[in-house]
Parts: C-alpha cells; sequence; structure tokens
C-alpha cells in the first residue's frame, strides 16, 4: 500500500499522546492481560466447563470474579481457558502463515527464475482469493474446529509474508557478504537459513504481529457465528453471542469477552508499529516495505 | 499495455475456475450424503426409503465417478444453470440475484457513509500532520480497528436502537433498517480510509508544485481543489476499489448480525442447512465479484500508470 510514515516522522514532534498510542509500552501493557488470562488458566479448581445451574447469572464476586454465565459457568474460568483457542491458535496461524510464505519468499527471491515465476502465480492467486469465504466454507462444511479454521487462515494469509520476504531476499542476494557465501560453496539451503533468513525475520515482524490480530479478529468472528468451535468450548467470539439474550440483567457476559479482545488486538496493533518504527532505521527493504504497509 | 490485460485476465479466469473447483470439491466431499439430503428435501422424512435414495442416485448422476459429476456441475454452471435450491426448490440464480441486491445496496451505502466521514477527516488532519485532528484520529483508528465488526455493531445496537430508540435493530423492510448494518462496515473502513487519505494528502502537500502554487497567491480552497486533490486520487481511487473487496469479507459477518438479507446471510443460512445447491451458487458469486473487483483495480492502476504493468515486484 500507499504510506508516508518516513516522512510523517520527519515532519511530526514528538508527542507524548503519539507516545501513549504508538509505543512499545502500550503495546505490552496491553498485551499482559490476555497473558494473564492464559497463566490463569493454569490456576487449580478453575473449570470452564463445570455448570452449577443456582447461581446462573451472577455478578462478580469474590468465588467468581467475572461472575457467571447463563449455565452457572465460572467465567473468569472461561475466559481465561479461551485464551488458548482464540489468541493461541491466532499466534500458531500467523506464526505458521509467516513460515510458509517467508520459505517460500526467500526461495523466490534468491532462485529467481522460473521458480520465482511459478511462486509469484501462486502468490496473486491466493491473494484473489476471499479468505473468509474458505474458512467459511470449510469449517462450516465439514463441522471441523478450530485446526480447520486455522489451516483455512493460514493458506489464505501466506501471500502477504511471501511477497515482502521475496523482496528482502531479491535484494540482498547481490549483496558482497551473499556473493561471498557463495563463493565459498555453501549450499543454497545453507545460504537462506545463516546469510538471508537473520535478515528476513526482522522486516517480517510488523507483519506478524499485525497477522495475530487480524487471526483473533477473523477466528472470533466465526466463533461469534457459530462456526468452528462446538459449544462447550470457551471461545471468545461464541462467548460473547452467548452473552447476548442477556445484555440487559447481565452485561458483563458479552463485555468482559468483547474488552479482552479489543486489549488483545490492540496490544498487537500498537507492538507492530513498534516493530515497524524500529525497521524503519533499518535500510535493508525500506523500500520494499514500503507497499506492504498499512498506516494502522 | 495489451499483454498485461491478457495477463491479468487469464489470472482472474483461472482463479474464478479455482474458486469453482474448491466450491465443488468442498461440498462434494463435505460429510453426509448428498442424495439422503436431496431425499430428505424432497419428501417427507417418513416416506424416504433406501429406495428412493438410490432412484435419486441414478437420476442426479451421483453414482457416476466424482470427475465426470465434476464436468456435467461445470458445463452447467457455465450457462448458469446452479440447479433448485434443496430447501425452498426456487432456482439458485433467482435466488442469488435477490439477495445480491441488498448486498449492492449495504455495500454502497456503508461505503458512502465512510467517505462522507473520512473524506473531510482525512483532508483535515492530512493538511496538519502532527496536530491534535491527526493525533486523535490515528488513536480512533487504531481502535477501531482493533473491535471485531459484530462487538462493534453490539454497541451500536445498544446506542442507537435500545436506549435512543432512533434506528431498528434487524429487518428490512423500511429504508431505516439498513442504517446499522452499513455504519458498522462504513466505521471499520472509515479506520482504514480517513489514515490513506490524510497520508496522500500530506504527500502531495510537500510537493514542489504544491508549494509554488501556494506561493504564487492562490486561495488556499484552489491550491487544495486544482492542485492538491487531483494529485492526491489515484492512491485514494486505488484503495476505494480495493475496499469492496475488504467490504466482502466484513459483508458476511455483518449481514448475518443484522439478518440482512444479502449474499453472506444467505451463505450462512444454506451452510446450516446443508442447501448445497445455494452454498455452491453463493460462495461461486461470492468468490466472482471478489476477482472482478481485483481485477478491475490492477487495470484502472495500469491505465493511471502504465509503467506499474511492467514493474518486476
Amino acid at each position: 500500500m500507499f504510506s508516508s510514515r518516513r516522512k510523517l516522522q520527519v515532519t511530526t514532534p514528538p508527542e507524548i499522546s503519539r507516545r501513549i498510542f504508538s509505543s512499545k509500552v502500550a503495546g505490552l501493557l496491553l498485551l499482559l492481560v490476555p497473558l494473564a488470562a492464559g497463566l490463569i488458566s493454569l490456576a487449580p479448581g478453575l473449570d470452564p466447563l463445570s455448570q452449577n445451574l443456582m447461581h446462573r447469572l451472577s455478578s462478580p464476586s469474590l468465588e467468581h470474579p467475572l461472575g457467571t454465565d447463563h449455565l452457572g459457568r465460572c467465567l473468569l474460568a472461561r475466559i481465561a481457558h479461551g485464551t488458548y483457542i482464540s489468541m493461541g491458535s491466532a499466534l500458531l496461524i500467523a506464526l505458521c502463515s509467516a513460515a510458509l510464505g517467508a520459505l517460500l519468499g526467500m526461495i523466490a527471491g534468491y532462485i529467481r527464475g522460473i521458480v520465482d515465476m511459478g511462486i509469484g502465480r501462486l502468490v496473486d492467486t491466493t491473494l484473489a482469493f476471499p479468505g473468509i469465504l474458505l474458512a467459511l466454507m470449510l469449517a462450516g462444511l465439514t463441522g471441523g474446529g478450530v485446526l480447520v479454521l486455522a489451516a483455512a487462515l493460514i493458506i489464505t494469509t501466506w501471500p502477504e509474508y511471501c511477497r515482502l520476504a521475496r523482496s528482502v531476499s531479491r535484494t540482498l542476494s547481490g549483496a558482497p557478504y551473499v556473493q561471498a557465501g557463495v563463493l565459498t560453496g555453501f549450499t543454497t539451503g545453507f545460504i537462506l537459513r545463516r546469510y538471508l533468513l537473520p535478515q528476513v525475520i526482522r522486516p517480517l515482524l510488523p507483519l506478524v504481529s499485525l497477522g495475530v490480530g487480524k487471526a483473533i479478529l477473523a477466528l472470533s468472528s466465526l466463533g461469534f457465528l457459530g462456526i468452528g468451535v462446538t459449544p462447550p468450548a470457551p471461545e471468545w467470539g461464541a462467548m460473547i453471542s452467548a452473552g447476548l439474550p442477556y445484555l440487559r440483567e447481565a452485561p458483563h457476559l458479552a463485555m468482559f469477552p468483547s474488552v479482552l479482545i479489543f486489549m488483545t488486538v490492540l496490544g498487537f496493533i500498537l507492538l507492530s508499529g513498534h516493530f515497524e518504527k524500529k525497521d524503519a532505521g533499518f535500510q535493508h527493504a525500506s523500500s520494499a516495505k514500503s507497499e506492504h504497509q498499512t498506516d494502522i | 499495455m495489451i499483454p498485461a490485460l491478457i495477463n491479468r485476465i487469464t489470472q482472474a479466469a483461472a482463479v474464478i475456475l479455482v474458486v469453482a473447483t474448491l466450491t465443488f470439491a468442498v461440498t462434494w466431499f463435505g460429510p453426509g450424503d448428498i442424495a439422503t439430503q436431496i431425499a430428505l428435501a424432497r419428501y417427507d422424512p417418513d416416506m424416504v426409503t433406501p429406495e428412493i435414495v438410490l432412484s435419486i442416485q441414478e437420476s442426479e448422476g451421483l453414482d457416476r465417478s466424482g470427475a465426470y459429476q465434476f464436468a456435467v456441475w461445470l458445463g452447467r454452471t457455465a450457462t448458469l444453470d446452479l440447479g433448485r435450491s434443496l430447501v425452498s426448490g426456487r432456482e439458485v440464480s433467482a435466488v442469488l440475484g435477490y439477495h445480491f441486491q441488498y448486498t449492492l445496496k449495504l455495500a454502497l451505502t456503508a461505503m458512502a457513509f465512510s467517505l462522507v466521514l473520512a473524506l473531510p477527516l482525512g483532508i483535515a488532519s492530512g493538511l496538519r500532520p502532527g496536530s491534535k485532528l491527526n493525533l486523535a484520529l490515528q488513536a480512533v483508528s487504531s481502535m477501531l480497528a482493533s473491535i471485531p465488526a459484530y462487538i462493534l455493531a453490539i454497541v451500536l445496537i445498544l446506542i442507537f436502537a435500545v436506549h435512543l430508540s432512533i434506528f431498528p435493530v434487524a429487518g428490512f423492510s423500511q429504508a431505516a433498517h439498513i442504517v446499522l448494518p452499513a455504519l458498522t462496515l462504513g466505521l471499520g473502513l472509515f479506520a482504514l480510509s480517513n489514515r490513506l487519505i490524510s497520508s496522500s494528502i500530506n504527500m502531495v502537500r510537500e510537493a514542489p508544485f504544491y508549494l509554488f502554487a501556494k506561493t504564487k497567491g492562490l486561495p488556499k480552497y484552489q491550491v487544495l481543489l486544482r492542485h492538491g486533490m487531483p494529485n492526491a486520487a489515484a492512491p485514494i481511487l486505488t484503495f476505494l476499489g480495493l475496499q469492496f473487496a475488504f467490504l466482502l469479507d466484513g459483508v458476511i459477518i455483518v449481514e448475518n448480525i443484522f439478518a440482512w438479507p444479502g449474499i453472506g446471510h444467505l451463505l450462512l443460512e444454506s451452510i446450516l442447512a446443508r442447501d448445497i445447491p445455494v452454498i455452491q451458487g453463493a460462495a461461486l458469486a461470492i468468490g466472482l465479484i471478489y476477482v472482478s473487483i481485483n481485477a478491475a483495480v490492477d487495470l484502472v492502476l495500469l491505465w493511471l500508470n502504465p509503467a506499474s504493468g511492467y514493474q518486476d515486484g
């Protein structure tokens, strides 16, 4: 895409609000919350599935810090265990997708020729495919769980990483130190792994962080529609849709997971902005990057 | 220009073929016996016997090989014969046409909402980098981008339908019904487009020709309208096209929250009902729209900047 981030940095004086909204600290602070939720799930006695119909829809109390849902299940336990499904699989999706994209991109950029063309076609075709459609159909029809969703999302999101990795490794393949490696007689695999991969990872970081956020949004949206996870499993999106009928008497049912999704995604977006800024001082691939930056 | 054009159109055709193949594969190899489902849709559940299922299998060609069935299906689809819905018995193409107009209406209204907000705000903030407005918009955009459409929808419903009772929640009979779903989608678009408009304007603002227009004493509005806007327009227009593709993803979610009878709603309903011909039709339609928008945007880009077709990038 189109971005003038580097220019903006020159003309904008460092301002307090800017620091608040795009610093590493804010992003990390926000991410502490889902992290804490993940840790809480390890606490003994927190069962996301045990029902207690006598205590349904109760407000937050000492026994249940976030209250209980319509079946009397502890909301804290459900949200905490939901971290694995909602954030854990999003991390997995972004990492797998980035790994796949980086691998193909590095190969395409380094080897060039017909391999590059073939991978390029694959990228174009995949980019032209609506991701959520594939996820919806695969998961909806096969009745498969989160793993099917994850596979569908990985299949449709790797090209972004691939494009970036390709242009970085294409630029670098002519660099003297890489040429030196080639002349020394190292194999292509070794050069890709030891010479190119370390350089490719850094510019990929903002994309990966953003990708985690996007995956959380996609997974929870599908969960909200009832696709992907089967009911008793505590997925954040599904929990929100389960809480909707009780919006008046027990707003906390929908509110807590919503807030958690918001904080987590915002955290990853801010973190991505931080990586991007850090990368801006980094000369390699800055020209290649500009078309991938989004301004958020 | 011409080779690039042919190239792009061939690619679009290839993607459509892939979409069609996937659509067929997913529905055909999914769980459940199709003949039984057709039988259950056509007859009373109590009346369905193995003989009926067998006869359907024969008459629909379901006992033939997968490749044969795929060829037949592809041939029928190419002539726009998408079959009939297993549930309602209506022609799939007619059903799609009916639902498509709602999706189109929703997408256009959402786009209009987002532009009404993003154009003035984006231009104003692009002209003043580092201003309070710019920072505020940046913050609002990050937040809007972190809120999934369905949570935004709930918040809007709570504010406008429950507390203020201005707009109705779900339905499609009156014009007012479109407001909340379109606003949900529009705000999501706004988050992206106001940043883009702002940075395009900011780029132009720093260009020498813009400074010259200012220095020679043109009134501010003329500098902006005659020299600023036309030059900032190209990336903005491209992005608008791409937004339609982005909208399609959002439409699937938003339509289902507000029970808006568009293609996305149709797709989910038919998936839940295992109405295979409708699933295939809706998925194909969505894929087709997506691919055509992408191809159209690329071609417009190529037309605006012929060099982009030769770029090795």
